[in-house]
């Protein structure tokens, strides 16, 4: 992405607003900016995880200097202003499976309430499975065979940042599956290079894998469906 | 309450407008494009479009007329990746309105289907017929039937079919309605649509040998209504909400033929088939698509301010999850008509989910060095769908496995407390907190889990305008019993047989011992340079894990820079190096019964090591005329399958796989904007992409694979350079 003269100028005053003792009274350099925005979207902001390591309205915001958009953003942009602090979630979002952030579609705030919420990591729903399928809403269920992690919590499995496996999942598979299923037959058949590759492939190798026949991963409508392969 | 609120809206004066009426800014950019270069892979454009020829790269029309503020922006128009705004703001009433195409395109391969009906996957049934006849008369005779034999059949199939692009064009609208009648009072209304169009890859079994990777169509969408309302008041704040998505999928089922079948028959073992044994199975299989949904969400929370800088917040969420689409029959495989006739299903399940959620917070500076934080949080999904007795399941439409089964309706609730302490000590801050956590489920194989954390942050500044920030996390997770026949069993009316290691553990249930760390330092040793480095780690063991995923380490250490030496240009870099595996364990047990051969153990560690890295700089080569923009980021991923066997067991030998999600990404990009005269501007750009992915599977892998056909595109290679030019005017 190109990257515009107030993008670095943005890295360079958002740093050093951070640097200048901002950990030590979150409250004042916050105070006056909550007089007036104190509303209900930053109900959260008192006690949420960036009030409480020391990030402050001027830690990400240019109030008065002009900027991008409706919330003028020292980065230029949102993304860049996340990762100043959440490096290791940039290098998850330039992996080759992901959510479409650093093409520029999605933002951090599509899932994250920077300014605090009520629920763990600043989702804006309860669990991470109800934010996932706020734009997945067709994976909601209820089934008739369910897959139990699947309707507990998206990310056993997935990695919502980014990820070297498709589709965006923590593990590759089979090994994924294989973390749990440790049945007689094929689920504990190990599918290493000789089985992996060129015309020895087996169907449950590597790519798609246990798929291939259980291809209703995230829970089944099919009366013969207590496998999750209909 | 709502009503009143209503009533008091339509009562009073909408609240004026504060003067002075905001300039009117307008912008429109017309340009050309070009693409060059290896671009063949999906991979290239999976998420945006890059047209070649006139382009439309973005306008915005905004200002004030006849009381309205209006605001009119869009970019990529006409392109399959367009993005519209609009917003017409009068008084106290703001509405706005947004069009969103986003394109995923997941890549090119082949099927063995042919153009027909939505939903209908469907083969010549010449061709269903010659194959079959093939097949039974190879197992009629004293040869095997093997990959060898099957291969050229396949091909058959193979060239009867055509190639297919599968990706999937998403379409997001809404229109949002703002209203505030009073400086205290806010309400909001919004239509949403989330609309889906294409092919996805799944795949459809027939047999343990032999499945099929079919482009799936996809053609459904999700309507959302949602209305709010804030009040705010010199105490704190109350707001509320309820929200309505409804799921519809536009394709009921799917329908998919079977290649090697002509006619439907079943025989003993057929779903393990074809083999040499029985080559029996349906001639066609009918998939669930995803079922239609509704879902219904109400809200409330409140904000209290109270003395001693002291806020309490609560915060309420009641959903109602309902499913109720109609339910297909238990085959479509004739020959099964006997044994399946028992089932009595009912016309719909009936699904119904309903999750209730508090959250009561508490947090208080009562004097500034100290600060304290409570919380109380109780989440629970209760699964109301009822139990469907069914006599059993159709395994791949072959054999009717006549094993009585429930299906399993998992519920569960988490409660949770947690408290922390925060103290200033000069101008350096320690916090230490805990958090407890009792994780209820059903039908699982812990009744229930509990996790205990404890934490601790310290942070301050250093000398050179620096901070430093630490933050240490420990969590013990355990159980008072584990039972790993439950969760299997939950299905089955009957006792059934143990196929599964008892000693295995579920890594979401499983005893889990975590440390996670990180450290973060910021220095500006000179006026015009910020340096920042960063360090993370999260550690995972299971320790009473024998089988299953046994430990998982995370590193991340992250290095960034930037600079701006006279104000005329700016530059910035960073650095990042990521370390990830997992290590678990299992072992083989090819026969019906758990293998009590200790060489039958196997291992896998599998790894991720990822370097990033990137620059750019930005630079005014005649202020206020021209800028220069130079970026760069690159991304190195090299995955690893790590795996040990005992000889002599099974497997005998594991072989590793060094080629494994392996990628290279590279992007550069140059933008030269010139301004020409008052108004208008020009622009030349210039942005080169490039991936190269090596992966096992890639190793000249054929489109029928040993009991399947494989669909999937593997070719995400790219390397291709975006020209653009571009005229802008401003007015």
């Amino acid at each position: 992405m190109i990257r515009g003269v107030a993008v670095a100028v943005g890295c360079v005053v958002f740093l050093g607003g951070v640097l200048r003792g901002e950990a030590a009274e979150p409250a004042p350099r916050t105070g006056a900016c909550l007089d007036c925005h104190d509303n209900a979207r930053r109900t959260h902001w008192v006690g949420s995880r960036h009030e409480r390591h020391g990030v402050t309205c001027l830690s990400c915001h240019l109030p008065h200097q002009g900027g991008t958009g409706r919330a003028p953003l020292k980065a230029g942009n949102e993304a860049d202003t996340c990762y100043t602090c959440h490096a290791s979630i940039r290098s998850r979002t330039l992996r080759t499976s992901r959510h479409p952030v650093r093409d520029g579609v999605m933002a951090c705030s599509s899932c994250h309430g920077p300014h605090g919420t009520a629920n763990d990591a600043m989702l804006p729903r309860p669990t991470s499975t109800e934010t996932c399928l706020q734009c997945h809403a067709e994976l909601r269920g209820p089934f008739l065979w369910e897959h139990a992690p699947a309707r507990e919590d998206c990310t056993l499995c997935h990695d919502a940042h980014g990820s070297s496996h498709r589709p965006l999942l923590v593990s590759r598979v089979p090994y994924l599956c294989q973390r749990c299923h440790l049945n007689v037959q094929h689920p504990s058949k190990l599918f290493d290079h000789s089985n992996s590759g060129g015309s020895g492939v087996a169907r449950r190798a590597p790519e798609q894998a246990c798929g291939r026949c259980h291809r209703a991963v995230h829970g089944s409508n099919h009366p013969s469906g207590a496998y999750l392969e209909r | 309450m709502l009503i009143a609120l209503l009533l008091q809206v339509i009562a009073s004066d909408p609240v004026a407008r504060p003067s002075p009426v905001p300039p009117s800014a307008n912008e429109i950019s017309l340009g050309l494009a070009g693409v060059a270069g290896d671009r063949r892979s999906h991979e290239f454009l999976e998420y945006r479009d890059v047209p070649q020829g006139v382009t439309v790269p973005g306008f915005l029309l905004s200002g004030h007329a006849a009381g309205f503020d209006y605001d009119l922006a869009g970019r990529d128009a006409g392109q399959d990746d367009q993005r519209f705004r609009a917003r017409l703001g009068v008084g106290a009433v703001d509405i706005r309105a947004q069009l969103d195409d986003i394109p995923h395109r997941l890549g090119e391969g082949r099927t063995i289907f042919g153009r027909g009906a939505p939903g209908n996957l469907a083969l010549a049934g010449a061709l269903q017929r010659a194959v079959q006849d093939a097949v039974d008369a190879r197992v009629a005779s004293p040869a095997p039937l093997d990959y060898a034999f099957l291969a050229p059949l396949a091909g058959d199939v193979l060239r009867g079919g055509r190639d297919v692009r599968l990706g999937i064009e998403r379409r997001e609208s809404g229109l949002d309605l703002a209203l505030k009648p009073r400086v205290d009072l806010s309400l909001s209304a919004r239509y949403g649509h989330r609309g889906r169009d294409g092919h996805r890859l799944s795949g459809v079994g027939f047999g343990l040998r032999n499945a099929v990777e079919v482009a799936e169509p996809i053609d459904d969408g999700t309507h959302s209504v949602a209305v709010g309302a804030e009040l705010e008041r010199s105490w704190g704040v109350v707001s509320g909400g309820l929200q309505y998505d409804g799921y519809r999928n536009h394709l009921d089922r799917l329908v998919v033929d079977n290649p090697f079948r002509a006619d439907d028959a079943t025989a003993p073992g057929a779903h393990l088939g074809p083999t040499d044994l029985t080559t029996a199975a349906a001639r066609r299989a009918e998939v669930s698509t995803l079922p239609d949904n509704d879902a219904v969400t109400a809200n409330a929370g409140a904000s209290v301010r109270l003395p001693l800088r002291t806020r309490v917040t609560a915060d309420a969420s009641f959903a109602r999850w309902r499913q109720s689409d109609t339910l297909v029959g238990i085959t479509t495989n004739t020959a099964l008509a006997g044994p399946a006739a028992g089932a009595s299903l009912p016309a719909t399940l009936d699904g119904a989910i309903d999750i209730d959620s508090q959250t009561v917070s508490v947090t208080s500076a009562p004097w500034s060095r100290l600060s304290l934080r409570g919380r109380v949080r109780r989440y629970a999904m209760d699964n109301r769908t009822p139990r469907v007795p069914l006599p059993g399941v159709a395994r791949l439409d072959a054999v009717f496995e006549a094993v009585p089964r429930l299906n399993v309706p998992y519920s569960h609730t988490r409660t949770r407390l947690e408290a922390s302490v925060g103290y200033g000590l000069g101008s350096w801050r320690v916090e230490a907190g805990h958090r407890h956590e009792d994780f209820a489920r059903t039908f699982r194989e812990t009744e229930e889990t509990t996790d205990a954390a404890w934490t601790a942050a310290l942070s301050g500044p250093l000398p050179a305008d620096g901070h430093l920030r630490l933050h240490y996390e420990r969590a013990h997770r355990g159980f008072s019993a584990y039972d790993s026949r439950l969760s299997p069993g939950a299905s089955r009316v009957n006792v059934h047989p143990v196929r599964s290691l008892g000693a295995g553990r579920r890594y979401d249930q499983a005893v889990r011992d975590l440390d996670r760390a990180s450290a973060r330092i910021e220095l500006a040793p000179l006026p015009a340079l910020v340096l920042a480095a960063s360090y993370a780690l999260d550690l995972r063991r299971y320790p009473q894990t024998a089988y299953g995923l046994v430990s998982t380490r995370a590193h991340v250490a992250s290095a960034d820079a930037a600079i701006t030496p006279a104000g005329r240009w700016t530059a910035h870099a960073f650095y990042a190096f990521e370390l990830e595996s997992g290590f678990q364990r299992t072992r083989h047990s090819p026969l019906p019964s758990i293998s009590i051969d200790l060489r039958d153990i196997w291992d896998a560690r599998l790894s991720d090591r990822v370097h990033s890295v990137g620059a750019g700089i930005a630079a005014d080569i005649a202020p206020g005329r021209t800028t220069l923009r130079l970026d760069a980021s690159f991304q190195r991923s090299d995955g690893l399958a790590d795996f040990f066997s005992q000889p002599g067991g099974n497997p005998d030998l594991a072989l590793d796989i060094a080629d494994f999600d392996d990628v290279r990404w590279l992007s550069i990009a140059a933008e030269l904007e010139h301004r020409v005269r008052d108004g208008w501007s020009v622009a030349a750009s210039a942005m080169w992409d490039g991936q190269q992915v090596r992966d096992v599977i890639d190793e000249d892998r054929p489109e029928y694979v040993p009991g399947a056909f494989v669909l999937a595109p593997r070719d995400f290679d790219y390397g291709a350079v975006v020209l653009q030019a571009r005229v802008t005017r401003r007015w």
